[in-house]
């Protein structure tokens, strides 16, 4: 087919750019809102504005890679892996950390401060076990399927397709069953869930599970995706911020807004100017987009009273 | 609209959150040199009245009047400075600072406030003494002078309200709004206060809003009663013309049944 | 001569603690003063940093150039704060990384005028050439020989102290009371008529004002500038220093930076059978263990007041 041009501006580009572009867009966008989505809902539910959420994904990307690589074992197994240990590393700093705290009533900032510290340890922890060497995990980055006038490669339609069926899963968790409505009571408000006779220990641990098994599975992603170093779980978090800034903080279901529109703004910027200012666009994009919506796209006002 | 005995006028004020109409075309107005309280069941929509009017919540509708001016769309701060000055229904009080810094903060004209004249106390220094000496007077009033020098974290739910008074009071006022400013003060000092109040309306010529559930304080009080319900305003009058009302007191009833 | 013992390079390290003490006196007025969560502080740095190199490779001479450099982080600091102040604590906070991203990845992307990631070389203008003749005159005049970097160290020092004592001196002013009480309750200052927005766009160009004559003193100590000396773990690193000193207090900051400079430097000369970045990393590890504990047992830090602590 031939390509159709398209004069936006005073730039020209072609209609499968724009596909193109859109496919990566996704792809990266669903990493933004997984990681998002675990993020908010620790957020949410704990007022824990978690720095460390960033290295969580990390750490999952490496025991992927432990798993993958080091054992040899399948992809699948490594995926599995990564979530079980990030989950356990969430319930592991729950015990350790965030419960105590709170229980000495510790305040917003100190918490996340205290988070910032631990994003500091487990960065240099990954750091002194794996070293700086960037790696990858063992998955054909090569293969890719021409779609229409656009390509998509095995590793996007991987991350797509997992991402996807995770974000549904959660969704299906959060509106239909037991736990998801309390993990939403307990957003709504921690008192009043608590005296209505909801389990917020069990609601809690349930919340690290998922937020940090979502954060393993992002850091697998984000993994097979581009390249694993100790940074890659930083590097992302402030995109992942972006993410739940844009999509209103505390509201997964923004977070997945978010996520993705930050992905495709991204990676649509490219049509236009240099790739390497993609990063700094999304930032620009979030801050004008605060500029009209200070709560958020999805986000509401907050009660003065 | 408005005439020089009006100094606040309030028109077709609205705001709505989400599916709730907190406040859904509210007009009343109150009387220079007045004592006006605004009344109403929980949640009808006073505290949000307050909000709007002082601009701490941005209206989706309706129009604000101060002093024959139209204020709808300038900042809370600015309001305050036209001599609009709120208390808070939830008080705001700066914890870790002094009492008697949190009633400093407030007195007008400080050029100490400036930025460029940080480094030259001399430009200040009388005004601070000044300051200083009118914010100990207020604490004297509220009975708070004990506490001058504690953090405003230590004092207790009724104490915090005095001193949110206190600071209300530091800013020299027109048109003082007080949201529910007895609540939680033991009733002699809430008396004392009021008479405080009623002292300063006629030696300044201070006119006074306040948002009130003890109807017999409202009552002995008021010059006025606006009556708040479900969002808007039923109605306006003498206190002892509001009392007989039926509506009023259906609305009271309806409310205690929900 | 092992490095222990070696002046030069303990020079070195307390010229960097006194940089760091000026870089976070400047966040000290952003958090401690404000309550604003600037997580971004290291593009004021970076503005200083660059505009001094950019001004002084184009001609300009360095003493022109300082003050311009301050400038020009005060107005960067009113151009991230207007559209961002209005802003809750928690978005701020991430915002500001965000524009220091920002400004670091066009800095990176400018090749042309900045040198991107090859470096602003000759950033330090007249100043190499400066500091020569100020060693000459100490040898030629007081017969003294001094390191070279000792200059240097004690102007860093200086400035530090000149800045703590104006902030000391701005401390009793009630421009820094209405500060306190924005912090403290922005409803409750706007109530009493005071302009919050004002106020923290003020103390936001002051701190990052501040914060970009640490970015000149940066300058004149390394020369050539990277962007990657500007990423968002300088923040933090100020933070860490912050928090060990005690938010609020201005004698914590300069013992913190000290504190935290040495730990950076000094485990390099723990006895391990390690390699040189695995020896990085471990510091970073031993920072953040710090960051932890001082924010589980003694959030008010070394040396703030438990009083006024504003954490929650
Ligand atoms: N920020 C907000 N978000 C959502 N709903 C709000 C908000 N502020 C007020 N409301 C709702 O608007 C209605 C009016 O509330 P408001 O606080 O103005 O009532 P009030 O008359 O002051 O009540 P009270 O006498 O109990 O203080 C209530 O239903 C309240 O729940
Ligand atoms: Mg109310």
């Amino acid at each position: 087919m031939a390509p159709r041009a398209v004069r936006v501006g005073s730039a020209r580009f072609r209609m499968d750019d724009l596909l193109q572009t859109t496919i990566n867009g996704i792809a990266s966008g669903s990493i933004y809102a997984l990681g998002a989505i675990g993020l908010s809902l620790v957020y949410a539910i704990l007022k824990l504005v978690n720095f460390a959420h960033g290295d969580f994904m990390t750490l999952g990307g490496y025991v992927a890679f432990a798993v993958n690589v080091s054992l040899g074992m399948p992809l699948v197994v490594a995926i599995a892996a990564a979530v079980v240990a990030v989950a356990v590393l969430g319930l592991v700093t729950e015990e350790l950390i965030w419960r105590p705290m709170r229980k000495r009533g510790a305040g917003l900032m100190q918490m996340l401060l205290l988070s910032i510290g631990l994003a500091f340890v487990l960065r240099n922890l990954i750091l002194l076990t794996w070293t700086g060497e960037s790696r990858k995990l063992n998955v054909d980055d090569t293969a890719s399927y021409g779609i229409g006038i656009g390509r998509v490669s095995l590793l996007q339609i991987l991350v797509i397709g997992i991402a996807a069926a995770a974000l549904v899963g959660v969704g299906l968790l959060l509106t239909r069953t037991y736990v998801g409505k309390s993990m939403r009571a307990l957003s709504d408000s921690f008192d009043l869930a608590e005296v209505s006779g909801i389990d917020t220990k069990r609601v809690v641990t349930y919340t690290w599970i998922l937020g940090g098994g979502l954060a393993g599975l992002a850091g697998v992603l984000a993994a097979v995706f581009t390249t694993l170093t100790p940074n890659m779980g930083w590097t992302l978090l402030l995109g992942i911020f972006a993410a739940i800034i844009l999509g209103g903080i505390g509201n997964p279901f923004g977070a997945l807004v978010g996520g993705l529109a930050l992905g495709l703004v991204q990676e649509w910027s490219t049509n236009f100017v240099e790739p390497t200012y993609k990063e700094a666009i999304g930032f620009a994009v979030l801050i004008l987009a605060l500029l009209f919506r200070p709560n958020g796209l999805l986000g509401h006002a907050t009660r003065t009273g | 609209m408005t005439d020089a005995d009006t100094i606040l006028h309030v028109d077709g004020l609205a705001r709505h959150f989400g599916g709730v109409k907190a406040v859904d075309g509210a007009t009343f107005s109150v009387k220079r040199g007045s004592i006006t309280s605004l009344i109403g069941p929980n949640g009808a929509g006073k505290t949000t009245a307050f909000n709007l009017v002082t601009g701490f919540e941005s209206a989706d509708a309706g129009r604000v009047h101060f002093a024959g001016d139209d204020v709808s769309r300038l900042r809370a701060d600015h309001r305050a400075r036209k001599g609009m000055v709120r208390t808070f229904q939830l008080t705001r009080v700066l914890g870790k600072m002094t009492v008697l810094e949190n009633a400093m903060l407030a007195a007008p004209d400080q050029p100490g406030e400036r930025m460029w004249n940080v480094l030259t106390p001399r430009r200040w220094r009388s005004r601070e003494a000044e300051v200083k000496a009118q914010a100990l007077e207020v604490l004297d009033e509220i009975g708070l002078s004990e506490k001058a020098g504690d953090y405003a974290a230590t004092l207790s739910g009724g104490q915090r309200k005095l001193l949110e008074l206190g600071r209300a009071l530091m800013a020299r006022p027109d048109l003082m709004m007080l949201d529910e400013p007895m609540a939680g003060v033991n009733p002699t000092l809430g008396r004392q206060l009021l008479e405080y109040l009623d002292r300063l309306r006629t030696e300044r010529g201070l006119t006074v809003l306040f948002i009130e559930h003890d109807m017999d304080v409202v009552m002995g009080v008021s010059d006025e009663v606006v009556v708040m319900t479900q969002g808007r305003v039923l109605m306006q009058d003498r206190p002892d013309v509001v009392r007989k009302d039926a509506r009023v007191i259906d609305a009271y009833l309806g409310g205690a049944d929900e | 001569m092992g490095p222990l013992l070696a002046f030069g390079f303990w020079a070195y390290v307390l010229t960097v603690a006194g940089i760091y003490a000026i870089f976070v006196l400047g966040l000290q007025v952003h958090v401690g003063d404000t309550g604003l969560l600037n997580f971004g502080h290291v593009a004021f740095m970076a503005a200083g940093a660059y505009s001094t190199g950019l001004m002084v490779t184009n001609g300009v001479p360095l003493l022109a150039a300082i003050p311009l450099a301050m400038l020009v982080a005060a107005l960067l600091g009113v151009l991230v704060g207007l559209p961002t102040l209005r802003l809750r604590g928690d978005y701020f906070a991430i915002v500001t990384i965000a524009a220091g991203e920002i400004l670091r990845i066009m800095i990176q992307n400018q090749q042309g005028a900045t040198g991107g990631t090859l470096g602003l070389r000759k950033a330090s203008g007249g100043w190499p050439s400066f500091n020569r003749d100020i060693l000459r005159w100490f040898e030629d005049t007081l017969g003294i020989e001094l390191e070279r970097r000792v200059p240097l160290l004690v102007i860093t020092w200086l400035v530090a102290l000149v800045i703590a004592l104006l902030l000391v001196r701005i401390g009793r002013s009630p421009w820094r009371r209405a500060l306190r009480a924005v912090r403290e309750n922005e409803d409750a200052v706007a109530a009493a008529g005071k302009p919050v927005f004002q106020l923290k766009l003020q103390a936001l160009a002051l701190g990052a004002a501040i914060a970009g004559v640490s970015g000149v003193l940066f300058t004149l100590l390394q020369t050539s500038l990277y962007p990657e000396n500007f990423e968002p773990i300088v923040t933090f690193v100020g933070f860490a220093i912050l928090i060990l000193g005690g938010i609020g207090s201005y004698f914590g900051v300069v013992l913190g930076s000290i504190l935290i400079s040495f730990i950076i430097s000094g485990v390099r000369f723990l006895d391990f059978p390690l390699a040189a970045d695995k020896v990085a990393a471990l510091r970073f590890v031993v920072i953040g263990l710090i960051i932890m504990a001082v924010m589980a047992f003694r959030p008010q830090g070394l040396f703030g007041k438990k009083e006024e602590l504003h954490l929650d």
